[in-house]
C-alpha cells in the first residue's frame, strides 16, 4: 500500500471521523413487528443445544476444570436418560405452544423509561392479572421492550413501573379512564398479518 | 460477538422470539440504510430489510457463535440485495468501477475544505463505487474491525485494508477544494 503524506493522512482521519457522524435514516417502526410476524419460535432439540454449546467459545481457567468436567459427565448422563424418554415429554413453554398452534399475532411494545428497574405490561389480555408480562431492557436502544402474542381483538393495557407506578403507553393516541384514576391505552389487533392499530 | 449476543442467540434458539426482537432493533438501522443505498426505494428497502432478518432467523442454527454476528447478517443483506436487483433486472443505484481500473494520484497541494460536514461526506459517498462505500461505512460508521469488514465483504484482511484506504483517498479527492 502506498505511503501517504502526513497532511493527506490527517485529512483521511478527518474524513473517517465525519463518516462516523453520518446520520442514517430511521427505519419504519413497524419493521420489527413485521419480522416477528413472519417467524415462529424455534424448537431446539437437546442434541442441537449441546452442539451449539460446544461451538460457543468459552474461557476456561485451570481452577474451573473440575466443575466443568463434572458438568460434562452430568450432561452425558442426562443424555442417556433422555434418549429413553418419550419425545412428547420434551419441555416447551406454554407461550411457544400458543404462538405455534393458535396463529396469534405478535405485537411489540416499547417504553422509554431508563430510570425504571422493572417494567411489566398489564392488561385485559390476561384479565389484568397481578402477574404482568415482564419487559426486557435493551441497553443498545435505551428502551424497555416486549413482544406480546395476541388473538384478534381489542385490548386495554398499561405499563407498571417498579411495581408502583401505572402509566399509559405514550405512543398510544386514544386512552380510556379505568375509573380508578389511571388511564389505559387501547390496542386493536387486525387480520393477523402483523398489522396492529394502537389508538 | 457483541457483548451478550451469544446469550441472546442461545435464547432465540431455545424458542424465545422476544430475544430476536432485540437483535432486530439493534441492527435494523444499518441494514435498512444499506438497502436504501442499494435500491433507492423506501418500500424495497423495507421489504429487503425484513427479508434479511427473516432469512437470518431461519439460518441461525448455521451461524458460527465464535464469529461476529453483524458481519454475517450484513453479508446476508448484501446477497439478498444483489439477488433482488438481478431478479428485477435493475442495475444497482450506485456507479460500478472495477477496482483494477482505479488509480489515485495524490496531489500534495490539495487541501480538504475547512467547513466540510458529515452530510457532504454522505453525498460524496453516494458517488463512490459500492465496494468502497460499503467498506468505509462498515469500518467507520458501524465501527467494525478491518478483519470484520473483510468477513462481511468476502475479502482477506489485506484486501479489506487496501479497500478502506483507497476508498478514503478516493473520497478525499472528491472533497478537496
Amino acid at each position: 500500500m502506498e505511503k501517504t503524506p502526513v497532511n493527506v493522512d490527517k485529512d483521511l482521519r478527518r474524513i473517517a471521523g465525519l463518516i462516523a457522524n453520518i446520520r442514517y435514516t430511521e427505519p419504519p417502526e413497524s419493521l420489527t413487528e413485521n419480522v416477528l410476524a413472519k417467524i415462529k419460535p424455534k424448537k431446539m432439540t437437546f442434541f442441537k443445544r449441546v452442539w451449539w454449546g460446544l461451538r460457543t467459545p468459552i474461557t476456561v481457567s485451570p481452577l474451573r476444570l473440575l466443575p466443568a468436567a463434572v458438568s460434562v459427565l452430568a450432561i452425558f448422563a442426562l443424555a442417556l436418560t433422555l434418549l429413553s424418554r418419550d419425545p412428547g415429554e420434551r419441555m416447551v413453554t406454554q407461550r411457544i405452544n400458543e404462538v405455534a398452534d393458535q396463529g396469534l399475532n405478535t405485537v411489540m411494545l416499547f417504553l422509554d423509561r431508563p430510570d425504571a428497574t422493572d417494567v411489566q405490561v398489564i392488561g385485559s389480555f390476561n384479565n389484568w392479572s397481578q402477574e404482568g408480562v415482564r419487559m426486557v431492557w435493551d441497553k443498545d436502544r435505551g428502551l424497555w421492550v416486549v413482544a406480546l402474542h395476541l388473538k384478534r381483538g381489542s385490548y386495554e393495557y398499561a405499563f407498571r413501573i417498579n411495581n408502583r407506578e401505572i402509566v399509559a403507553d405514550p405512543k398510544a393516541i386514544l386512552r380510556r379512564d379505568d375509573g380508578f384514576g389511571h388511564q389505559n391505552s387501547i390496542l386493536i389487533i387486525g387480520n393477523g398479518n402483523g398489522n396492529e392499530t394502537r389508538i | 460477538m457483541a457483548s451478550g449476543e451469544e446469550t441472546l442467540v442461545n435464547e432465540i434458539l431455545s424458542g424465545d422470539v422476544n430475544a430476536y426482537a432485540l437483535v432486530v432493533k439493534r441492527y435494523e438501522k444499518p441494514i435498512y440504510n444499506l438497502m436504501l443505498r442499494k435500491t433507492g426505494s423506501e418500500q424495497d428497502a423495507l421489504d429487503l430489510t425484513q427479508e434479511t432478518f427473516v432469512r437470518a432467523y431461519e439460518k441461525l442454527e448455521k451461524f458460527n457463535p465464535s464469529a461476529p454476528f453483524f458481519p454475517w447478517l450484513y453479508t446476508m443483506g448484501l446477497n439478498l440485495a444483489r439477488d433482488f436487483l438481478r431478479r428485477a433486472k435493475r442495475s444497482p443505484v450506485e456507479p460500478y468501477e472495477p477496482e483494477n481500473s482505479f488509480s489515485i494520484e495524490i496531489n500534495q497541494d490539495d487541501r480538504l475544505a475547512d467547513q466540510i460536514d458529515a452530510q457532504q461526506v454522505l453525498e460524496a459517498l453516494q458517488t463512490l463505487p459500492v465496494d468502497y462505500r460499503e467498506a468505509l461505512l462498515l469500518r467507520f460508521h458501524e465501527g467494525l474491525s478491518v478483519s470484520e469488514v473483510g468477513y462481511a465483504l468476502g475479502l482477506s484482511l489485506s484486501a479489506a485494508k487496501m479497500r478502506i484506504h483507497r476508498g478514503l483517498l478516493k473520497l478525499r479527492q472528491l472533497l478537496v477544494k
